[in-house]
């Protein structure tokens, strides 16, 4: 995505500093407002800034991990993004469109770091502290786990997007049963339903698939 | 294309009976449809299969409220 340049480069790399003008939230309800309104720049431009910020987010917690640091979505999610869903000129399609497109952009950037990061230890890089190597029993069966659950993912996306998204916002934005029904127009209820029918299912896909990768280590 | 909005529907009402209600319900919802009930079956066993821990707590923390957590499958399928 070759859109992080110019000021973003010189940010600092904690989120309570961010190089962006203050208040971006009403920068971008402006976008989700124009966007509505059927212009598709103003989509591209929201995507975007929501993309460097997420990215940002995450890769500061990514580059502290594994020392007890959470990935702090709170000032993302409730101080910027939760704030439109109150907004009234938004409509709900764009709203849940939002939405959705956010939880699978986290779901992204989160697999592919997972992906990466395996990548680079078996292809040898020898980066870390021994101790810290004992710990990497329980990260690596995580990375594990999140690169097949990315899998699984776009397995179900492609049968259902209702349902992926479901996951997406509740897993790797870590919004509440009462928030996804908020930020997608839906009752709790069906939010409910829809979050019990995707693990199912999820759990159904990656249990079969480690099935057939056992099946394979051992013919 | 499956009907999911279906299937969540049929399967969200028959997972909150107990077992042995769940079959005259599915008589009831699925019909003579038998793709439908062999889908919705399907999942109501891997829904009872997975380990509550399976995809319980976010990977990620929302204002101090969630831990990350593993996704637990494989404790789940080594039952």
């Amino acid at each position: 995505m070759g859109i992080e340049h110019s000021a973003k480069k010189s940010a600092p790399e904690t989120w309570s500093e961010p190089a962006e003008p203050p208040a971006p939230e009403d920068d971008l309800t402006g976008l989700l407002v124009a966007w509505g309104e059927g212009d598709p720049e103003a989509g591209e431009e929201l995507m975007r800034r929501v993309s460097g910020r997420l990215r940002r987010l995450a890769g500061r917690f990514l580059r502290q991990e594994r020392k007890d640091h959470t990935l702090e979505t709170a000032d993302l999610i409730n101080e910027a993004y939760l704030r439109l869903i109150r907004q009234e000129n938004v409509t709900w399609e764009s709203r849940r469109h939002f939405f959705a497109m956010t939880g699978k952009m986290m779901r992204r950037i989160l697999v592919d770091h997972a992906r990466r990061r395996a990548f680079s230890k078996h292809g040898g890089h020898l980066e870390r502290l021994p101790q810290e190597a004992l710990q990497d029993q329980a990260a690596d069966a995580g990375d594990e786990n999140l690169i097949a659950l990315g899998g699984a993912l776009d397995a179900l996306a492609e049968e259902s997007e209702e349902l992926s998204t479901v996951v997406e916002l509740r897993y790797f934005v870590g919004l509440t049963g009462d928030e996804i029904a908020e930020s997608l127009g839906i009752s709790r209820p069906t939010v409910q339903r829809r979050w019990k029918t995707a693990r199912a299912w999820l759990y159904r896909y990656m249990k079969l698939k480690s099935d057939e990768v056992g099946r394979e280590r051992t013919p | 294309m499956r009907d999911w909005q279906r299937i969540e529907e049929i399967f969200g009402s028959v997972a909150e009976l107990e077992p042995a209600e769940r079959s005259g319900r599915l008589d009831h919802l699925c019909g003579s449809d038998s793709e439908l009930r062999r889908e919705v079956e399907s999942l109501l066993a891997s829904h009872e299969e997975a380990s509550t821990a399976f995809l319980d707590r976010p990977v990620v923390e929302v204002g101090g409220r969630a831990l990350p957590g593993a996704l637990r499958l494989g404790a789940a399928a080594s039952r």
